[in-house]
Parts: structure tokens; C-alpha cells; sequence
């Protein structure tokens, strides 16, 4: 039994609490570290040495079992879903925000307002109808009207095809994430095969592992060697699609993802608020709602106008015509009435008549009769009436049609639609705040298990230090013993 | 659970920050003097807001309808008076004419005043409100009754209503003039065809009237006293017209003004009831806001103070 043995003791206790005080140091380094988990160095004893004292097996000091990192995977789990829910929600949230801002109501110049203003100028228009000063401002609201409905249709197109544009860039995030997985799974089980605890490339992992679960709802599975046991590499699903798994990164495109494939996250978000299902939280709902009643609108004057007689006696004309894309008019009586947006009717192409604009004494206000009478405004006031006539919604076709059994006015229509939209917008305001309270609660808790903790890592710190301290006066100790037994005993 | 410096910043960052949008919430409440300025802001209230905005405009509308309608009927009246001033003149000539009395020259004399008078009528006939002509029905915008003849003498022979070909049946399409008033509810301000197109036994009859006193005015210059006397009852029954036009004129006219009345008491209503919509309670939102305050500057100064000592200060 030799003292050397004693000293190689305090030797190997020293170098386990210099690693203990390095892992402290790299804890505290890394207490800001986005995605780190704090890590804990694991001390064994060493293997025993039997035979070597009648006493039996003497301890042979410390050694250092493993470098681990504190983390619940559950949490991990619970907070990518939760994140996921979120992000869907927020995707949702901010496009109808964009939406409500196309619509600006309730103001004072909202499209509800011009639309009442449209209506008082064909009262007017009834009492002067031989007004050109009347009809003059009639004819620029109805052209205000139209602008506006124009321009609203233009906005919310413009937002859908932004939400597309977007779904694009989220494609390519997953993607480059896939990549990046698949690389550090081929890293993680190197340094497994090595034996070691890869544990900041795991948390590099798992970072953005969690910044795949806010693009969409993931699926994380290990992969396993032929004897069954976990390689430290992982499949990753984003919702149904596979994108990474033991041969490397699957590179998706806007194609493979669809709403019943994706079902959380960003990206599923925008897929359903940019998708055309007849829901009050997609763009499609409310230009659909807008062509409906810009027909609607277009519909039921041109049914009247038609029948009037103009100032120069001449049967009135369209008032509101729809131009193709080649700004040539659509003929109005081409138009299939049961489906009109078939026939390219829409918001987006809706025009006061140009007869009309370049003469207002086109404008038929008075009642088709054998003698002209300019003071008539009978067919301007059966027009003015409109704004109260009971329109019937067929919600099959999506179109305003006037019917006795009729149960909502051109207003209200409208009125519903913001109703609608105000609705869905607040519902999905409330479920981010909702999640938003979760994932912080959620974020919390992750952060309670993995977090680095300052006071925590000082007091180990001072643990290892005395531990190192001792373990040094151990060796000084030791060597006035061998000085006592070389220098004293020579006599 | 353990507690990291991290969680501490963290938590503060989230709070401060729905502290902050919990005041800018109250803060463009007060600084917009609206409660709702999206519709999400309260979706039920938006509709609310949004039908009674439509309403206004429409009563708005329906009044300024009333106005019109309303001075309309006045200037109706105000000639309908001169129309029926003119008749009781010719009243008076007829009477003075059937008289056995009057010698051939003075019966000339009563004739011209009838052709004088004659000319007034037109002019009354045409009379027009703020550049519309009242008593032409559609016809509104040149003056409705010309007088087409003069014989040698200069004196008028006859008027045309409208123009050469007007047809007697076309009377229903030309005196129409609506103006609505309430949503649904229209009220027909044409006048004139009583007191100028009525017939002494109130049949339709273009121009009924200045046929009669054309007649008149014929038989006092040919000294007719039969005819004349015959027409004494003839003028009292258009005189009539005239009377019963102005009471219905008169009737509408009152109409107009108690539905004036009416729609300013409901325009009152609606303005109320959009305020108590949209706009921001002052004093709820300033206490919301006073709140909301103290409530920032306190986490604010909590978050001065995130950075207790730690260990680390007291490991010398």
C-alpha cells in the first residue's frame, strides 16, 4: 500500500472538480443562450481494490461518469404543440387584421357610408331629375361606389396573394430546417458512436426543432439501430409529411401541403385563411362576399334602369357595366344569372356605364312612356327604393337575387359581411392571447427544468472549489508524510 | 420550481408589454373619442353601429325629402291663392256682365279685363319653385302653359298644355311626382291638375279652365248676356277646384310639418344611440387608463429592481 496511491486519489479528485467547475463555467457562459439546457456533470466512484488491506475494498477516488443536460422531453413536446396552435392562430389573426383594414368600418368613409350616400343621391335624383347638377353628382358616387368596390376587391386579392407568397417562404424555412436536422443527426451519432453525450448539438437540435413546430404541427420519432436501440438520430413529420428521416433531409413544395396534411403552425394557418373553403376566416369569403353583392347591386339597378327612358326620351341603358380583362364590356345579356361570376362578374371589374359617364343625361330617371317628361323620376325613385327592398341570398350561387320571399337588403348584406368578418377576426385575436398565455406558461416551466440559474452554479462552484482546495491539501499533506518517511527516518 | 434570472426577465418583457397594449387600447379610445375603431374591436356592436350610421343617412335623407316636399307645397299654395284671387275676379266680371244693364262698350271693357286676367292665369300656372314649374306635372322644366293664338285684336284665343298632341289619357303619368319620406311611404306633390285640368262637372279636361274664361271673354264681347249669366255657376264649380287642390295642398303641407317634426325627434334618437355605440365612455376609459398606468410604472420599477444581488455579490 503505497502513499503514491493516495496522492493519485486526490489527483483524480482534483481533475473531476476542475470539470465540475468548467461545466459550471460553461453553464454560466451559456445562461443566455437561446435554446441551452444546463448541464450536470455526473461523479462516480472509481472501480474499488480488493485484496489489497485485510479490510477489504479500498475506494480508488472519483471519476467522472458522464456530461448530461437537463431537459424534459415532455415539455419539449407540450410546447411545440402548444407553439404550433399558436402560430396558426397568429397567422390567421393578422391576415383578417389586414382584411378589416380593407373594409375600414366603421368610419366615415367606409364603404357603408357610400353606399348610403349612393342611395340619397337617387332620392335626389328623383325630386330634380332633370338636374344635371343632380345627375352630375350622382354619377360621380355611383363612380365613387364603384371605385370603391374595385378597390377593396384589388386589396384583398393583393392579401391573398401575399398569404400564397408567404406559404412559399415557409416552404423553403422547412426545408433549409429539414436540412439542418438531417445534418445534425449525422453529427449526434458520430459523436454517440464515440460514446460521448452530443449535448449541445442536441440542443441545437431541439432549437430548431421548436422553430419547425411553429411552421407546422410535427411528429418527432428515433430513429433505431438493427439491435433495436436509439441512434440519436430522429424522423421528423410535419404534419403527415415525412421531411427528414434516416436518409437525410425530403425536400417538400407548395404542392405536397395542403389543409388536410397540415394541421398546425403558420403555414397551416395560412393555408386556411388563403384557402377558398366558404369560411368567414379566409380571404376567399369575403371576395366572394364583395363579387356577390357588386352583381347584387349591378343586378337589381340595371333590372329598373333599363325600363326607364332617358332625358333625350331614349330607353335608359345599362347603368352598371363589367368589363373582361381586355376592358371590353361583358355582354349583359350573355350572362348566366343562376352563376354571373362565371361569366367574369366580379368586384373587381365593376364600372359606371361610359355612356353614362361621358353624359349624364343618359341616367334614366323617368318612367318609359309615349311622351317624355324630363320632371319624371319615377324609375330613379323605384332605384332609391332598392336600399330597403328584401333581396333573396341564394347561398348556393352566392347571389343576390330579388324575390318576394326575399329576407335582407343590399345593406345588411354588407353589414353582415363586417359583422362576420369582425367576429371571425376577434375569435382568432382571443385564441392568440389564449395560446399566447400557454406557450408563455409552457415557455416558463421548460425554463424552470433547463434554465441556468446564476445563484445555483456560484454555489456549486464554491462546492467545487473547496472540494478542489481539499483535495490539493490532501497532496500537501501527502507530501510531508513522504518527507517525514524519506528525510526523517535517515539518521 | 426553481426560478432562473432568465424566467424573471422574461415574465417582466411579457407583462410590460400587454401592460403597454392595454394602454395604447385605452389611450386610442381616448385620443380617437371612439370605442370601436375595427369591427373586431366589438363585432356585435359594429353591426349595430353600422345599420343605425345607415339609418341617419337615410333619415337624413328622408328629411331634406320633407324640406323639399315641404317648400314645395307651400309655393303650391301660394299660387293656388293667385289662381283662386284671379277667379274670384272673373266671378265678379261675370256677375257684373249678366246684369241686363250694361251697355255694349262696358261689356267691351269687362272683356279685356277677362283677356288681362286670362294672361295672369298663365303666368300663375307657370309658376315655379326654385326653377321647377309646379302646375305642369313632369313637366318641370319649361314653363308647362304657352298661349298658342291671338286673334287680330291681340286677344289670346288659346293655351296649350304641354304641347300640340298632348293626350287627356297621358293626365295620370304627368301629374305624378313622388318624393319618399319615410322608408316605403311616398307622398305625390304634383298639383294643378284639379284647378287647371278639372271640368265644372270634375271631369278631366285639359285646360278646362282657360277655355272657360276664353269663353267668357267671347261672350262679353259679342254682349251675350244668356251665356254669360250661365256661367256664373260654371266659375263657382272651378273655383271649387281651386279650393279643394289648396286643401289637399294645405292638408300635405301640415303633413310634412309634423313629419318633420317626427323625423328630427328620431334623428335625435339615432345620434344617441350611435354615440352610446361608438363612442368612448370618457370617464370609464380615463379611470381604465389612470389604472393601466400604475399598473406600467409599477412593473416598470419591479423591472428596475429584476436584478437582485445575487450570490455572486456576496462571494468575496
Amino acid at each position: 500500500m503505497s502513499l503514491f496511491f493516495g496522492i493519485n486519489i486526490a489527483v483524480k479528485g482534483m481533475m473531476a472538480q476542475q470539470v465540475a467547475m468548467d461545466v459550471a463555467s460553461h453553464n454560466i457562459a451559456n445562461a443566455n443562450t437561446e435554446g441551452y439546457s444546463r448541464q450536470r456533470v455526473n461523479l462516480e466512484t472509481s472501480a474499488p481494490i480488493s485484496g489489497l488491506t485485510a479490510v477489504g475494498q479500498l475506494g480508488s477516488g472519483v471519476d467522472i461518469a458522464e456530461v448530461t443536460r437537463v431537459r424534459d422531453s415532455f415539455l419539449d413536446y407540450q410546447l411545440r404543440k402548444e407553439s404550433s396552435s399558436l402560430e396558426y392562430e397568429t397567422a390567421i389573426s393578422d391576415t383578417l387584421s389586414q382584411v378589416e383594414t380593407v373594409f375600414m368600418e366603421p368610419s366615415e368613409t367606409g364603404f357603408n357610408e357610400e353606399l348610403e350616400s349612393f342611395w340619397n343621391n337617387w332620392q335626389e335624383l328623383s325630386k330634380s331629375p332633370e338636374s344635371s347638377p343632380v345627375r352630375t353628382a350622382l354619377k360621380e358616387a355611383s363612380t365613387s361606389l364603384t371605385d370603391t368596390l374595385r378597390q377593396m376587391h384589388d386589396q384583398l386579392t393583393d392579401i391573398n396573394s401575399d398569404v400564397q407568397s408567404q406559404i412559399e417562404i415557409k416552404i423553403e424555412d422547412v426545408n433549409s430546417i429539414a436540412e439542418r436536422i438531417a445534418r445534425l443527426n449525422e453529427e449526434i451519432v458520430d459523436v454517440k458512436i464515440a460514446g460521448d453525450n452530443p449535448n449541445d448539438l442536441l440542443d441545437a437540435r431541439d432549437l430548431v426543432l421548436d422553430d419547425l413546430a411553429a411552421i407546422g404541427n410535427i411528429a418527432i420519432s428515433n430513429s433505431l439501430d438493427v439491435n433495436g436501440k436509439p441512434t440519436g438520430a430522429i424522423s421528423v413529420k410535419l404534419g403527415d409529411i415525412t421531411v427528414v428521416d434516416d436518409s437525410g433531409a425530403i425536400a417538400i413544395s407548395s404542392d405536397d401541403v395542403d389543409s388536410t396534411t397540415v394541421a398546425g403552425g403558420a403555414l397551416a394557418g395560412l393555408l386556411q385563411v388563403g384557402g377558398d373553403s366558404n369560411e368567414s376566416n379566409t380571404i376567399q369569403f369575403y371576395i366572394k362576399k364583395l363579387d356577390t353583392l357588386a352583381v347584387g347591386i349591378a343586378k337589381s339597378i340595371n333590372d329598373i334602369h333599363t325600363t326607364g327612358t332617358d332625358l333625350d326620351g331614349n330607353p335608359g341603358g345599362d347603368y352598371f357595366v363589367f368589363k373582361d380583362a381586355d376592358g371590353n364590356e361583358i355582354e349583359w345579356s350573355a350572362v348566366d344569372w343562376d352563376n354571373p361570376f362565371a361569366s367574369g362578374l366580379s368586384a373587381g371589374n365593376i364600372y359606371l356605364n361610359s355612356d353614362i359617364q361621358n353624359d349624364v343625361s343618359k341616367i334614366a330617371a323617368a318612367k318609359q312612356d309615349s311622351i317624355f317628361l324630363e320632371g319624371n323620376g319615377e324609375i330613379a325613385l323605384q332605384i332609391a327604393k332598392l336600399k330597403d327592398v328584401y333581396l333573396e341570398y341564394d347561398a348556393v350561387n352566392q347571389v343576390l337575387q330579388n324575390s318576394i320571399s326575399g329576407d335582407l337588403n343590399i345593406g345588411m348584406f354588407y353589414q353582415g359581411m363586417i359583422t362576420s368578418l369582425g367576429s371571425a377576426t376577434s375569435e382568432a385575436e382571443k385564441m392568440v392571447d389564449n395560446q399566447q398565455a400557454l406557450v408563455d406558461h409552457t415557455t416558463s416551466r421548460r425554463e424552470s427544468i433547463q434554465g441556468v440559474s446564476a445563484d445555483e452554479e456560484m454555489a456549486n462552484i464554491v462546492l467545487f472549489q473547496h472540494a478542489f482546495n481539499a483535495c490539493a491539501k490532501i497532496i500537501n499533506v501527502m507530501d510531508e508524510m513522504l518527507d517525514t518517511i524519506i528525510n526523517g527516518l535517515k539518521a | 420550481m426553481r426560478v432562473t434570472t432568465k424566467m424573471l426577465t422574461q415574465s417582466l418583457i411579457n407583462n410590460v408589454n400587454v401592460n403597454l397594449q392595454n394602454m395604447e387600447d385605452y389611450q386610442n379610445q381616448l385620443s380617437s373619442g371612439k370605442r370601436i375603431a375595427k369591427p373586431s374591436d366589438d363585432p356585435i356592436a359594429t353591426a349595430q353601429l353600422l345599420s343605425a350610421k345607415s339609418a341617419m343617412k337615410a333619415q337624413e335623407q328622408y328629411r331634406h325629402n320633407m324640406e323639399d316636399a315641404s317648400g314645395w307645397l307651400n309655393t303650391t299654395d301660394g299660387a293656388l291663392e293667385q289662381a283662386n284671387d284671379v277667379l274670384q275676379r272673373i266671378r265678379e266680371l261675370t256677375v257684373a256682365g249678366s246684369t241686363g244693364t250694361l251697355p255694349a262698350d262696358s261689356m267691351g271693357a269687362l272683356a279685356d279685363e277677362v283677356d288681362n286676367l286670362l294672361a295672369e292665369m298663365v303666368q300663375v300656372a307657370n309658376t315655379n319653385y326654385a326653377g321647377r314649374f309646379i302646375f305642369g306635372g313632369g313637366k318641370t322644366g319649361t314653363p308647362p302653359y304657352t298661349i298658342t293664338n291671338k286673334d287680330s285684336e291681340g286677344k289670346i284665343t288659346s293655351v296649350q298644355f304641354i304641347n300640340a298632341t298632348f293626350d287627356e289619357s297621358l293626365l295620370d303619368e304627368t301629374y305624378q311626382q313622388r318624393i319618399e319620406i319615410e322608408s316605403g311611404v311616398t307622398i305625390d306633390v304634383a298639383a294643378g291638375r284639379t284647378s287647371f285640368h278639372t271640368d265644372t262637372s270634375g271631369n278631366d279636361d285639359i285646360n278646362a279652365v282657360f277655355e272657360k274664361m276664353t269663353e267668357l271673354r267671347t261672350a262679353l264681347d259679342a254682349g251675350d248676356q244668356g251665356v254669360v249669366s250661365s256661367l256664373i255657376d260654371d266659375f263657382d264649380k272651378l273655383i271649387d277646384n281651386v279650393l279643394s287642390e289648396r286643401a289637399v295642398v294645405g292638408a300635405k303641407s301640415k303633413r310634412m310639418e309634423s313629419a318633420i317634426e317626427r323625423s328630427t325627434s328620431y334623428e335625435l334618437d339615432l345620434t344617441k344611440l350611435i354615440s352610446k355605440l361608438e363612442d368612448t365612455d370618457y370617464a370609464q376609459a380615463s379611470i381604465g387608463f389612470n389604472t393601466q398606468q400604475t399598473v406600467y410604472q409599477s412593473s416598470l420599477a419591479v423591472g428596475a429592481k429584476i436584478i437582485q444581488p445575487s450570490l455572486i455579490d456576496f462571494l468575496k
